[in-house]
């Protein structure tokens, strides 16, 4: 028989506390009509704290106890004995369980069994007899039968990783045989499957901004143990090592970064609206043409090479306000994980990286809440058990009233009549099926209108919605299922002349479902296998005129649907504890039915690791992807006018491949990693566009585009550091990235068919993002970038030519603007950890960009006719002090 | 150009800095290219002309122009040969013919530039060529409205501006040195004396090609009509439009090709160094070397007629113009200063009684320190001189 055994650490000291009631006097001491957990919370609080509580799960009691102090505690086990527990007393402290939910003794048997405990491990000190203070950390856990225990051999241990505080499941936690052998971390679920040897040994649980957890197992076949971890509240030394170290030695994966969101709040951002895009850009390998920017390049490929997904949904458009901000709300995102290498098997459609933003379940405990104000936002998120511990929501809502900043402009600037608002909207619905199965419905809502003048609006939404399945059918099979829509509409509406006034349109909108299956096949091997498809609907122009005096000649473009489908199948192989290989295929396909355009073919996903050590690896991985759908832009910025098209029988899809290897060292103490990463890429049928081709509104596109190959290649360095009063990374990025026209045009090639610049090659880069704790209430944090600045195409000659003074452009991307440097710090001020205040009002003073250095966006001239003026644009050329509320509840 | 703006004005609310700065950098320009300028304007007299290109970085050749022998070719065969200055007679050309411009570079280059064989677009009647004053009350557009019986197409148009502007303050009496000679005879001190009638120094006169590049198509509409198109439009403080303001439009019809030409140097000169601004990038014109048929040269030639049409815009009916000039009067005693007044670019205006002459800064009263002159048109509309 397998036994489930739900550990609840400390939870009660956090939650129980604010349940108190109120009628605790001195005269009539005691409780009325509250849980067990809550009563031991009352004795801890009141007479002593080193009582110690398993709750039954099945215990819904209500227990009234009355009594003066000095007797209320006999009482209260009274009380707790009718009620099924059984007390123990040991060295003063007390122990509060079911009859078999704790044993304080060894099990019968146990040093006949073959794997004996290390004797060097803190946690063994129980089995020595030495008076240690007794903690659930140090009861040891049976998995399995020990009825039918093996004797020998592997075990399957699963189970769920989930917050003590409020019940969300544990994303990204290490958990691991803590002999080095077996590793797992926990996916999006908080769900963990590894294999552990037969007898005794110590798991050991690591997340960041969580307490280490070590748990005594005595393994006798397969079995689950669901785990709960404390949130680290204000012990900021001695953590032991933390999962991304872990993880970094343990998989063969390479060139994920992963940004928590404790992380994305500290890192100080222009107005102090924290933004997770804009964090995944202080990463090494990824960069932005500019400021105000929130495309961004990873690894010397192009904006659009970069599925972003929020909780399995595409997002189009991840911009508000022209790129000052994300689309994504702080307040529900759990995590933010980049992968700019290795490409698991189950992703695909774009060259360069997928990001992956997901948001967070809600608490499944209580309802809670928080509400911040900043210079441009107001957000305000809720979150809580619709059904206490099955069913639970979040939601999310943020607007902007950035008009304010508008009105201070002059009266008589031509911007003066210039708007600019958004709102966004998130829903997380979770509920649990049983133990094996979970469903997550997510909806996502954000919706941009800008105006430079009364005449001309720009807008654009995105909408997405997505219900998840996750399954677990055995200890070894697990499924997800997912199926959502996206859509994203863009749209100017222009009335500047009655006559030609127009609306102009497009439209992406997209089906998906993905099946992905993840089994354990032996000890070594963990498959992934699984199918998705999506079916494309582009809308690339509906152009009709507006108002009843328009001349304007309505039209629409053909409508482009497509199909896309794929298969992919990959194998982590644990060879042996040093060398493990991931292998991946995916077999994707695109069938366009409008013009029989079909392409597909097979995509490999290849890495190795090999571990010289526990804290030294090196691993090397090699991918292929491909890309059939293209982003239609003339601008080097992602600009709220580019489109979508798709491949055709006249336009390729893109394919490209990259080849990486690095080196990893974890150092002082297992406290910082280092890595160093090198890689190669080449991309081919990139899409560019003819000089003076017309992009909007044209049925024949694809005459108006050439296509180019990209090379790509660098050396990221980078030095992290996780857990400590100081965290966060230095990184130093030296990397190219180039382009060349495939076809020979003669005269209008370009650059006569040699390699050019990319627009965003910007060789050095130096990021730096710290966080120093001063207390566990102050911080300060820094953010320092310094990169090359980037390649623009200026002009090399003048000549006078229809009345005025007009510029020869040359080479493309041939001359670098100056170097970009900013340093940006904030000053955070944490709510004191004071239970039973009701709202924690934590505080944000910053500074963007703090040296007010004038960074060039862009140098460009321009003629008045007569002379050529040089100039320079820099988007915030100065200090941006800011201030941000942040009020929980 | 209009977004970027807006960005950095948003920086702007928190300290005043400026977020476009001039910025010369450094690097090695290129000059040397050949742009030749000229349409083929049937039914016209036009003028050619060839020009070098030269170094962006060079501030003093601003306009290099090159010896060009030019002759318009008819597909029939005629040559239009062109007389002195490029001007080539085209006023008995047969609108239903292809035309091509040549242009032979004499000595030293020896080189022959062709422009492609073009049918002859046929340049619409300016139906209206009006003002009006925007919503906001804070532009004067000057705007056409035209239309065609054909399909939709492609327009460029020059414009040629004259204005009458007029000095801050009337100066009745002015400043003359000893010596110089007043109403027939020679001074024999320095003098203020008073103006001959007739005589002043403030109503100037100016004139200028617009250098914008103005283009607009009806390829998008559902007839080749444009009403009401915004040409240009100018701010309360242009001076242009502060008194008598003209236009002399010309509308030339395009070839899909050229508008494509004219819209990308407009996009290059104009458009630029914004956060969304298309990259600048060379569209070839419809020029090649004969000689070296890979030898990037400038310039479009459009064969086409053209219409045209004028406007005089009057403040007095506008009442639009916030313009002021300078103002800042200082009243002195003559003699004992006046020379140091002079030096300092000061003017004698008008008499304070009891007090003496009032002192104006140049500007304030001569009207030709702004670059115009007394030369008034003779078909101007009004009687100022």
């Amino acid at each position: 028989m397998k036994k489930r055994i739900c550990l609840m650490l400390l939870l009660a000291a956090l939650c129980a506390a604010l349940q108190l009631p109120a009628q605790t006097l001195p005269e009539s001491f005691g409780v009325s009509k509250v849980e067990s957990d809550a009563l031991v919370a009352f004795i801890r609080a009141e007479i002593t704290p080193e009582i110690y509580f398993v709750k039954d799960p099945a215990d819904k009691r209500n227990y009234t106890v009355r009594a003066p102090r000095e007797q209320f505690l006999e009482k209260a086990f009274a009380a707790l004995r009718e009620g099924g527990y059984q007390v123990w007393q040991y060295d003063g402290k007390y122990f509060v369980a079911r009859e078999g939910d704790l044993r304080p003794v060894l099990p019968a048997g146990y040093f006949a069994r073959q794997e004996p405990v290390k004797p060097a491990d803190d946690s063994s000190a129980l089995y020595q007899g030495r008076s240690v203070t007794m903690t659930f950390q140090n009861k040891i856990y049976e998995i399995g039968d020990p009825e039918r225990a093996r004797r020998s051999g592997r075990a399957s241990v699963r189970g769920y990783v989930r917050d003590a505080g409020t019940g969300e499941p544990l994303t990204g936690v290490s958990v691991y045989d803590t002999t080095g052998r077996s590793f797992a971390t926990t996916d999006a679920y908080g769900y963990y499957n590894l294999s552990l040897p037969v007898g005794a040994g110590v798991l050991g649980f690591s997340g960041y901004g969580l307490e280490d957890l070590r748990l005594d197992l005595l393994v006798h076949g397969d079995g689950a143990l669901d785990v709960v971890m404390k949130e680290k509240v204000f012990s900021l030394k001695g953590a032991v090592i933390t999962s991304e170290s872990m993880s970094q030695h343990r998989t063969p994966q390479m060139g994920i970064e992963k940004v928590r969101i404790n992380m994305i709040k500290n890192v100080p951002v222009v107005f102090g609206e924290a933004d997770a895009l804009k964090v995944v850009m202080t990463l090494p390998g990824v960069k932005s043409v500019g400021e105000a920017s929130s495309g961004f390049n990873v690894r010397g490929g192009s904006t659009d090479q970069n599925l972003i997904l929020f909780n399995g949904g595409t997002i189009y458009n991840p911009n508000h306000m022209f790129g000052i901000l994300s689309a994504f709300n702080t307040d529900v995102i759990n995590d933010v994980e980049l992968y700019k290498s290795s490409i698991p098997a189950s992703y695909g459609g774009r060259i360069s990286s997928v990001l992956e933003v997901r948001s967070r379940d809600g608490n499944s405990k209580k309802v809670q809440g928080s509400l911040g104000l900043g210079l441009l936002t107001s957000r305000l998120h809720l979150e809580g058990p619709l059904v206490k511990d099955r069913t639970t929501f979040i939601l999310g809502g943020r607007t902007t009233y950035s008009n304010w900043l508008l009105n201070l402009l002059p009266p008589n600037s031509s911007y003066a009549g210039g708007k600019a608002s958004f709102q966004d909207a998130n829903l997380g619905l979770s509920h649990k099926l049983g133990e094996r199965n979970t469903i997550h419905a997510y909806g996502y809502f954000s919706r941009d209108k800008f105006s430079f003048s009364n005449d001309t609006t720009f807008r654009y939404r995105n909408i997405n919605g997505s219900l998840k399945w996750h399954s677990i059918f055995s200890d070894r099979h697990s499924m997800t299922f997912t199926a959502g829509y996206d859509s994203y509409h863009y749209g100017i509406e222009d009335r500047f002349n009655a006559y030609t006034a127009y609306t102009l349109n497009t439209a992406v909108d997209q089906a998906f479902a993905k099946l992905e299956f993840k089994s354990s096949v032996g000890r070594a091997h963990t498959l992934s296998y699984g199918a998705d498809a999506l079916r494309y609907d582009l809308n690339p122009g509906s152009y009709h005129a507006l108002g009843d005096s328009s001349l304007v000649a309505s039209r629409d473009l053909s409508r482009e649907r497509a199909l896309e489908g794929a298969l992919f199948l990959s194998d982590t192989w644990r060879v042996t504890d040093a060398f493990s290989l991931d292998a991946g295929l995916r077999w994707s396909l695109f069938y366009r039915p409008s013009d029989g355009s079909r392409y597909g073919g097979p995509e490999y996903r290849f890495s190795g690791k090999y571990s010289f050590s526990d804290v030294t690896s090196v691993k090397a991985g090699f991918n292929t992807m491909r890309q059939y759908i293209h982003m239609i832009s003339n601008s080097i910025n992602v600009s709220p006018t580019d489109s979508w098209r798709l491949s055709s029988a006249k336009i390729r899809p893109q394919s490209g491949w990259q080849a990486a290897a690095g080196f990893y060292q974890t150092v002082y103490n297992n406290t910082v990693d280092l890595s160093l990463e090198a890689y190669y890429k080449r991309v081919l049928h990139y899409i560019d566009y003819k000089s003076g081709a017309v992009l909007v509104m044209n049925e024949n596109l694809a005459d108006q585009l050439i296509e180019t190959e990209n090379r790509a290649w660098g050396v990221e360095l980078m030095a992290r550091k996780n857990i400590g009063k100081l965290n966060g990374w230095v990184s130093y990025t030296w990397s190219r990235s180039q382009l060349r026209e495939m076809e020979d045009r003669g005269t209008e090639t370009i650059n006569g068919g040699r390699w050019y610049n990319a627009a965003y090659d910007k060789p050095h880069d130096v990021k730096v993002v710290a966080n120093y704790k001063f207390t566990h209430r102050y911080s300060l944090s820094v953010n320092l970038d310094y990169a090359t600045g980037r390649p623009v195409t200026i002009p090399v000659s003048k000549y006078v030519y229809g009345n005025g003074v007009r510029l020869v452009y040359s080479e493309r991307n041939g001359y670098r603007i100056p170097d970009y440097f900013r340093l940006d710090l904030a000053f955070i001020v944490e709510p004191g950890h004071y239970l039973r205040q009701l709202t924690h009002l934590s505080l944000t003073f910053g500074c963007y960009n703090v040296t007010g250095r004038k960074n060039p966006y862009s140098i460009y001239y321009t003629s008045d006719g007569n002379k050529v003026h040089g100039h320079m644009m820099s988007v915030f050329a100065t200090q941006i002090p800011y201030i941000n509320l942040n009020l929980k509840f | 150009m209009k977004v970027f703006c807006y960005i950095c004005l948003l920086s702007l609310a928190f300290a005043t800095a400026s977020c476009v700065y001039d910025f010369q950098p450094d690097y090695q320009g290129q000059g040397g290219y050949v742009a030749i300028e000229g349409d083929i304007l049937i039914g016209e007299s036009c003028t050619f002309t060839a020009r070098l290109s030269t170094d962006l970085l060079d501030p003093e050749n601003e306009d290099v122009p090159v010896v060009c022998r030019f002759r318009v070719e008819a597909s029939d065969g005629t040559v239009f040969p062109a007389g002195s200055g490029g001007r080539v007679d085209l006023t008995g050309a047969d609108p239903f013919l292809e035309y091509r411009l040549v242009a032979e570079m004499t000595a030293p280059f020896r080189r022959t530039y062709v422009s492609s064989w073009a049918p002859v677009q046929i340049s619409a009647p300016i139906d209206s060529l009006f003002w009006s004053i925007d919503a906001a009350e804070s532009r004067l557009c000057v705007n056409v409205s035209t239309h065609a019986d054909g399909p939709c197409g492609y327009y460029r148009w020059t414009a040629h501006e004259t204005w009458e502007y007029h000095a801050t303050y009337y100066a009745d009496h002015f400043f003359a040195f000893a010596g110089s000679e007043y109403k027939g005879r020679k001074l024999s001190a320095d003098a203020i004396v008073e103006y001959e009638d007739g005589e002043n120094t403030y109503y100037c006169w100016k004139d200028a090609e617009r250098t914008d590049i103005l283009l607009a198509e009806t390829t998008g509409l559902s007839e080749d009509r444009l009403v009401h198109h915004t040409l240009y439009s100018f701010s309360k403080t242009d001076r242009k439009v502060s008194h008598i303001y003209h236009v002399a439009l010309t509308q030339y019809r395009l070839s899909d090709d050229a508008y494509r030409y004219w819209e990308n140097l407009s996009t290059n000169s104009q458009d630029v160094g914004g956060l969304f601004s298309p990259e600048p990038s060379e569209l070839s014109g419809n020029l090649t070397c004969l000689e070296d048929p890979d030898e990037l040269v400038l310039g479009f030639v459009n064969v086409s007629t053209c219409t045209r049409s004028q406007l005089f815009i009057d403040n007095a009916v506008t009442r639009f113009s916030r313009w002021r000039g300078p103002a800042y009067g200082e009243v002195i005693p003559l003699p004992s200063d006046y020379p140091k007044y002079y030096g300092w670019q000061y003017r004698p205006a008008w008499y304070v009684e009891g007090k003496g002459w009032a002192w104006l800064p140049k500007e304030c009263v001569d009207c030709r320190t702004s670059g115009g002159t007394k030369d008034r048109p003779s078909w101007w509309i009004n009687n100022d001189k």
